[in-house]
């Protein structure tokens, strides 16, 4: 690993608020697992725990993280990363050390991916230990497990494509506060997309695959060819983002 | 002086976009649940909000996340973006107390708040007029004693983000923080609504607005307003406090 990429996981993996994230997401998902059996709060909360407990229970507790929470809390994080870094023109100091841009942003993008990754797989092994806590070998089901880690590593698949998305909006913006506004417009369009008609912009769209893994599919499996859509896609994407990145880097003016 | 310096925050809040884009994300959010509750609303299980509860529903939408994570993001923007970039020192400068630059910030995110809450009310209840007519003011009582309940946490919830944002040092920072504290107490108030509505304040967020379905007492309604009082006048304290010992 490249001096640079090891500096900066140290710097992101040094932030406190990433262990009170995981620590809450670990109560709560603790809570559902102990709390949602009862009638009452089946009712209260609209589900049905012969249908979301057990071996769906992983599959049930993905929502909360993917999707709107975890993008928020990733783009608090790269805004932190970035944005306040350039602020603070700490982000290009490298450069004085003769580290061209490029590795910069390598470095930086290599770490918010594989960030974006371990915090999704850290999401299933969180859940997967709830969920043996409160129903014991019972959540053991080969087809269920592999069905569900399959949805979380395309899930995993789909934070990496958005964290480039977010890189961009970072270097583009320079400023904290306007990415955040462009990521939660992101996440209205993306709604706003999955629920019209327009078949041809859903197929075209990064946040349609996700949406169709996660709720048209729920709790049964995603059938190969959306698989191999949605990660065409994404990668589609993700390498235009990533491509854009580096262009807008070597043309910053510091 | 106060006066003087609420104008230069509102000078300042009318050149923010991100204002003026609440309010247009606001009018999608309520003109889109007034399609669905539309639509075939007992298919989505509307029909109980289509036309007198409408205005509730909205409230409901407002209060669950976005509203409160609009409010932070303001008071981000407005206490820890200026502190981060050094502008929190000017006013000082200038001769301005610590406590009158408190007071004005305070004031003005209030405003803030109520224009953002006044403009979910009044839009929700034209909107719902113009797809329901007259039955949108079938439970006015009802949605009026919401309203006026909910300016509590909401006042409380204002003091809650200046004081957090007192000790973040940054927006993104603050939003995080923000984030898993609304979170969590989300969570709380699903399991231990029964206990926490004792001692958290934010619970009566989604209980004055009916959020999480609990039958509203009138005890409750007393002891929600004492609450919010009493931890207004703590975290008032707590903003001082730490205001007279920031460095800024």
């Amino acid at each position: 690993m490249h001096p640079l990429t090891k500096l900066y996981a140290r710097k992101m993996f040094r932030q406190r608020l990433v262990y009170v994230f995981f620590a809450c997401f670990f109560t709560a998902s603790f809570f559902y697992a102990f709390l949602i059996s009862t009638p009452q709060m089946e009712e209260m909360l609209n589900i049905d725990i012969s249908i979301v407990g057990r071996e769906n229970f992983p599959e049930f507790m993905m929502r909360f993280y993917v999707g709107t929470v975890g993008i928020l809390f990733n783009v608090f994080l790269l805004t932190l990363f970035l944005c306040e870094e350039d602020r603070n023109k700490i982000l290009y100091q490298p450069l004085l050390h003769g580290e061209s841009r490029k590795r910069i942003i390598l470095s930086k993008t290599c770490v918010a991916v594989s960030m974006s990754m371990i915090f999704v797989l850290l999401t299933a092994f969180i859940n997967y230990t709830t969920a043996f806590m409160r129903w014991g070998a019972n959540i053991f089901k080969a087809a269920a497990i592999i069905r569900t880690l399959e949805k979380y590593l395309l899930s995993g698949i789909y934070m990496t494509a958005i964290m480039l998305f977010i890189i961009v909006l970072c270097i583009y913006t320079r400023s904290s506060w306007k990415t955040i506004f462009f990521v939660i417009v992101y996440m209205f369009m993306d709604s706003f997309i999955y629920n019209s008609d327009i078949l041809f912009l859903k197929k075209l769209w990064i946040g349609y695959y996700f949406n169709f893994w996660t709720f048209s599919c729920e709790y049964r499996a995603v059938p190969l060819k959306e698989i191999f859509g949605g990660i065409f896609v994404m990668g589609l994407y993700g390498i235009v983002f990533y491509q854009i990145s580096l262009h807008r880097t070597k043309k910053i003016d510091f | 002086m106060i006066i003087r310096l609420l104008n230069i925050q509102f000078a300042r809040l009318k050149s923010q976009k991100l204002f003026y884009f609440y309010f247009v994300l606001m009018a999608a959010i309520i003109i889109s649940n007034a399609l669905s509750c539309t639509g075939s609303p007992a298919e989505n299980g509307m029909e109980y909000y289509a036309g007198g509860r409408f205005p509730t529903m909205c409230l409901q939408s407002f209060i669950d996340i976005i509203g409160t994570l609009f409010l932070s993001f303001i008071v981000a923007v407005f206490i820890c973006g200026e502190r981060a970039s050094g502008m929190f020192k000017q006013p000082l400068l200038n001769g301005v107390s610590k406590k009158q630059l408190l007071l004005a910030k305070t004031i003005s995110i209030f405003i803030i708040a109520l224009i953002c809450f006044l403009f979910v009310i009044i839009f929700s209840i034209g909107t719902g007029f113009l797809f329901w007519g007259n039955h949108v003011f079938d439970y006015t009582g009802e949605y009026l004693l919401q309203v006026v309940l909910l300016i509590f946490p909401q006042m409380t919830m204002v003091l809650f983000l200046v004081l957090l944002s007192l000790y973040m040092s940054n927006i993104s920072g603050m939003m995080c923080a923000s984030l898993i504290i609304l979170l969590v107490n989300n969570l709380f108030s699903q399991f231990f609504g029964r206990y926490i509505l004792f001692i958290d304040f934010m619970y009566y967020l989604y209980a004055f607005s009916g959020y999480n379905g609990v039958v509203l007492k009138g005890w409750m309604i007393v002891w929600g307003v004492i609450l919010n009082i009493v931890t207004g006048v703590v975290l008032f304290y707590g903003m001082k406090r730490r205001m007279d010992n920031m460095v800024m």
